[in-house]
């Protein structure tokens, strides 16, 4: 194999990984703050990209303010859905998985029915080739991937420096104390959902450009960044990373060698394999 | 005779040292308590003996057999049975099915029986219903047998944990605060029956807040703080003890 | 025995006939296959319900089904086995797969579970499309038989030739099931289950190896789940691997969950109730899983118990109107 066939492989991995690695630290931040595990979060994925689609190509708007627009969106829906959903049930685990559950059938048939099966692709705001460390890369891609980089270094700004952010860490590691601390834990649950569903969202929109849309196109990364949230540990950042990018390596380097679907095969496969060895994922908290 | 040797136990969380290099040992026969401010690491020695937690380093022997790697369920096979000062019931299950599920271990009955026999009460022999209704006697619930666990009083609630573990028969039970949430002719009342399962051969050793009880009730009491073992000795030795009151005095 | 499971035993024996005899007065097939897959989901929920009262989740009961089905298709389509020697042996392979998986993956805790199930039944369907010569790739496995005939000459002859024959099959294996599960439910194993959810460190520190009773439940609730695969294929003639995938896990969920899984009967109603809901609203395709996401929601929500508890409100509601005193 060429070195350059080598870089492109990395570098594809790197795109795709980074793209995952959004909509796993979205799911990650709610299961880590609050306790549930969001499985409407690939139709929160599939909202953001349609959301984004007719904002810049149907509404006409420039692409990045369609970006933000929908990020803005399906950020306020994910408090709606803490407000009318998960505070229902008290946001226990078991109950909370399923009405999201129910919110993903909901979501996916509502998808079809209103915008119709056939795919769609929003055009990029660049085009053309460039060249980066020595090979040629799509600018979609890049851009792609930098904004992706991008919205990460905020979020993690953003956890370290801000009180909301701190106070909504406080609660990932121990809710008991975190009342008795005075925090909203109400408030924080709704913000970290809004968050992680901003996250997924922006992860749709960028995708956009890159894959068609299309009402099925959530299931994917459903299960993609499941697995890489599992990996990495539930609720940790650190291991949701690392994990975000083997999975993105491992998708472009056996979809080369095989095919997608073996990649698919592997990938989950390395993903049992591994939490057999380490039940907690790679950094996840043992005790959890 | 040593019944239980616990040896240097530590246990890291992270950056926080929860239990440090702490030793002490119970006699069988004793009543022991084990004292502290909130914090001192208390509830965290029992997870450590009852096998819910690994230690970091040290050793846990019972009867002179290592505890360290085993699973809690081993360790209760073991004879060391414990309770807790949260999710302590099958809140949705009656107060007999509480304490049958308490004498799982006791049950003879072989795997398929235990499946498919549904013939005789809650599928259990006899024999074990008897002994868990006797049980159930003993700690004063014998009013509540069909009751969902979860409609009883708070005392009760406790005294049925208690039940619970007395029914697998242990040889040393870990109370985890069993005394919280009693009012004062409730805590006589456990007292008095503690008191009574240690003249039966049962070794105690309790985590308790309610110092009257605590003074009272145990032959010798550790005292820990931070983590560490502050002093060991009997009631009065204690009682006096300087540093013991500033810890208490000290915390506010 | 007391008057009232006296009386109670008789409903039951009335209820079982009346079933029994349906065939004699319907002509339509169209309600017998009603009845045929209400039957099947009731195999299928009382089941999963085994899983779920353990407090776990698993999101590939198709999955398992598909075990099952396979199984059954490949050993009679291609080893020439006899569907009644298929359809226990598919019951055992999923059985099997799922109590070795289970040994592997039921330390860990139970959105783990439920997250790695997904990802497992995401697998099963990978491997039936990607490995064409074994399971027929993504157009699946054509023309798979009916049941052998049974034939005990002088007695009986019965081939599988209508509808009426298919719907014996599944009344008798559904009335199995429910007998097992009622006796698992009432006995000690059951019990033990049910103390299991969200209790397991209580459970364990009274010595209870719950690593083993989870997994025998996981066994016995994908033991039926392959039985009913099994029937599945034989019934339908045609498996592909699209039949199997999470979207039907999640409607096996909403079956389960919609009648509330304390009792045994809350599964064998809910999904009884969803099946009859679902024929007779005659919905295209695409609202299905509008109204089952609609139905899963309020019933978390508002019905937590399932529609046994909704059965227990309302006669809550009726006492007060009534002006009596309602228990609890």
């Amino acid at each position: 194999m060429s070195s350059t066939t080598l870089y492109y492989l990395i570098l594809n991995g790197l795109t795709v990984g980074l793209i995952y690695m959004l909509v796993a630290l979205g799911l990650t931040l709610i299961f880590g703050i609050m306790d549930t595990l969001n499985f409407a979060h690939g139709e929160v994925y599939m909202l953001g990209a349609f959301s984004t689609y007719y904002f810049s190509y149907v509404y006409g708007f420039n692409y990045f303010i369609a970006v933000l627009f929908s990020i803005v969106l399906i950020g306020l829906f994910g408090i709606v859905i803490d407000r009318l959903l998960l505070k229902p049930v008290k946001r226990e685990l078991l109950p909370s998985a399923i009405v999201t559950l129910g919110l993903l059938m909901l979501l996916q048939s509502s998808a079809l029915i209103c915008f119709g099966a056939d795919e769609k692709a929003i055009p990029s705001p660049i085009s053309g080739i460039v060249t980066f460390m020595g090979v040629r890369i799509s600018a979609t891609r890049l851009m792609v991937s930098l904004v992706c980089i991008g919205l990460v270094v905020i979020l993690l700004l953003f956890i370290k420096f801000t009180k909301t952010g701190q106070s909504m860490l406080a609660v990932a590691q121990d809710r008991e104390i975190a009342v008795s601390l005075g925090i909203n834990t109400d408030r924080t649950s709704s913000l970290c959902m809004a968050i992680g569903c901003a996250l997924a969202a922006a992860a749709g929109s960028l995708m956009g450009p890159l894959l068609s849309v299309h009402p099925y196109m959530g299931m994917s990364p459903l299960l993609k960044s499941f697995i890489i949230v599992v990996l990495g540990g539930l609720g940790s950042i650190p291991g949701t990373v690392i994990a975000a990018l083997i999975l993105g390596f491992v998708d472009s380097f056996v979809t080369f060698f095989y095919d997608a679907s073996m990649a698919s095969i592997l990938g989950f496969a390395t993903v049992i394999l591994i939490l057999l060895v380490r039940p907690s994922g790679l950094m996840g908290n043992v005790q959890k | 005779m040593t019944l239980l040797e616990v040896e240097n136990l530590t246990k890291h969380f992270g950056g926080l040292t929860a239990v440090n290099h702490l030793s002490f040992s119970v006699q069988s026969g004793e009543i022991i308590g084990l004292i502290g401010p909130n914090g001192a690491g208390k509830t965290t020695v029992f997870n450590l003996i009852s096998g819910v937690l690994q230690p970091g380093k040290g050793s846990i022997r019972f009867k002179g057999e290592e505890l360290c790697s085993l699973k809690p369920h081993k360790i209760a096979r073991k004879g060391i049975v414990r309770t807790f000062q949260l999710t302590n019931l099958f809140t949705d299950l009656s107060v007999v099915q509480n304490v049958l599920i308490g004498c799982h271990l006791k049950s003879q009955m072989n795997f398929f029986k235990k499946l498919l026999c549904s013939s005789s009460i809650y599928g259990t022999d006899g024999d074990i219903l008897k002994e868990a209704l006797d049980t159930i006697d003993f700690m004063g619930l014998s009013d509540a047998v069909n009751e969902p666990a979860g409609n009883l009083p708070v005392g009760s609630q406790r005294c049925l944990s208690i039940a619970m573990a007395l029914a697998a028969g242990p040889e040393l039970i870990l109370l985890d605060e069993p005394f919280t949430g009693m009012n004062m002719e409730e805590i006589n009342v456990l007292m008095a029956r503690l008191e009574e399962l240690v003249e039966k051969g049962i070794t105690i050793l309790l985590v308790e807040h309610n110092m009257k009880a605590v003074m009272n009730l145990c032959h010798r009491i550790v005292v820990m703080n931070h983590g560490k073992k502050l002093t060991e000795g009997s009631p009065e030795e204690v009682k006096r003890d300087r540093d013991v009151i500033t810890a208490y005095l000290g915390e506010g | 025995m007391s008057k009232n499971s006296l009386l109670r035993f008789c409903y039951l024996i009335l209820l079982i006939l009346f079933f029994f005899s349906i065939p004699l007065f319907v002509k339509d097939p169209y309600y017998l296959h009603v009845i045929i897959m209400m039957s099947l989901y009731i195999v299928l929920a009382l089941g999963l319900r085994l899983i779920l009262i353990s407090g776990h989740i698993s999101i590939a009961h198709a999955g398992f089904m598909g075990i099952g089905a396979y199984t059954s298709a490949l050993l009679v389509v291609k080893l020439g086995f006899s569907f009644w020697i298929a359809i226990f042996l598919s019951g055992l392979s999923s059985a099997i797969f799922a109590m070795v998986i289970g040994r592997l993956i039921l330390k860990v805790t139970g959105i783990y579970f439920g997250i790695i199930t997904m990802a497992m039944g995401e697998i099963l369907r990978l491997v039936w499309t990607r490995w064409k010569d074994l399971f027929g790739g993504a157009t699946g496995i054509l023309n798979i038989p009916p049941p052998n005939p049974i034939h005990i000459p002088g007695i009986v002859q019965i081939e599988f030739t209508s509808k009426v024959h298919y719907y014996y099959l599944a009344l008798t294996i559904v009335l199995l099931t429910i007998y097992i599960m009622h006796r698992i439910d009432k006995s000690r194993f059951g019990m033990t289950l049910f103390a299991l959810n969200n209790k397991e460190l209580l459970a364990e520190s009274m010595g209870v190896n719950t690593m083993l009773y989870k997994n025998i439940a996981f066994g016995i609730a994908c033991f039926f789940a392959g039985v009913a695969g099994s029937f599945y294929a034989h019934y339908f003639y045609y498996i592909c691997p699209y039949d199997f995938t999470f979207s039907q896990s999640l409607e096996i969920i909403l079956y389960t969950v919609f009648g509330g899984v304390r009792s045994i009967a809350g599964p064998i109603i809910g999904a009884s109730f969803l099946t009859v809901l679902m024929e007779a609203s005659h919905l295209a395709e695409e609202y299905r899983p509008m109204i089952f996401g609609l139905a899963l929601i309020i019933v978390m929500i508002f019905m937590p118990g399932g529609l046994i508890d909704l059965g227990q409100r309302l006669k809550d509601i009726k006492k007060v109107l009534l002006g009596e005193r309602t228990k609890g």
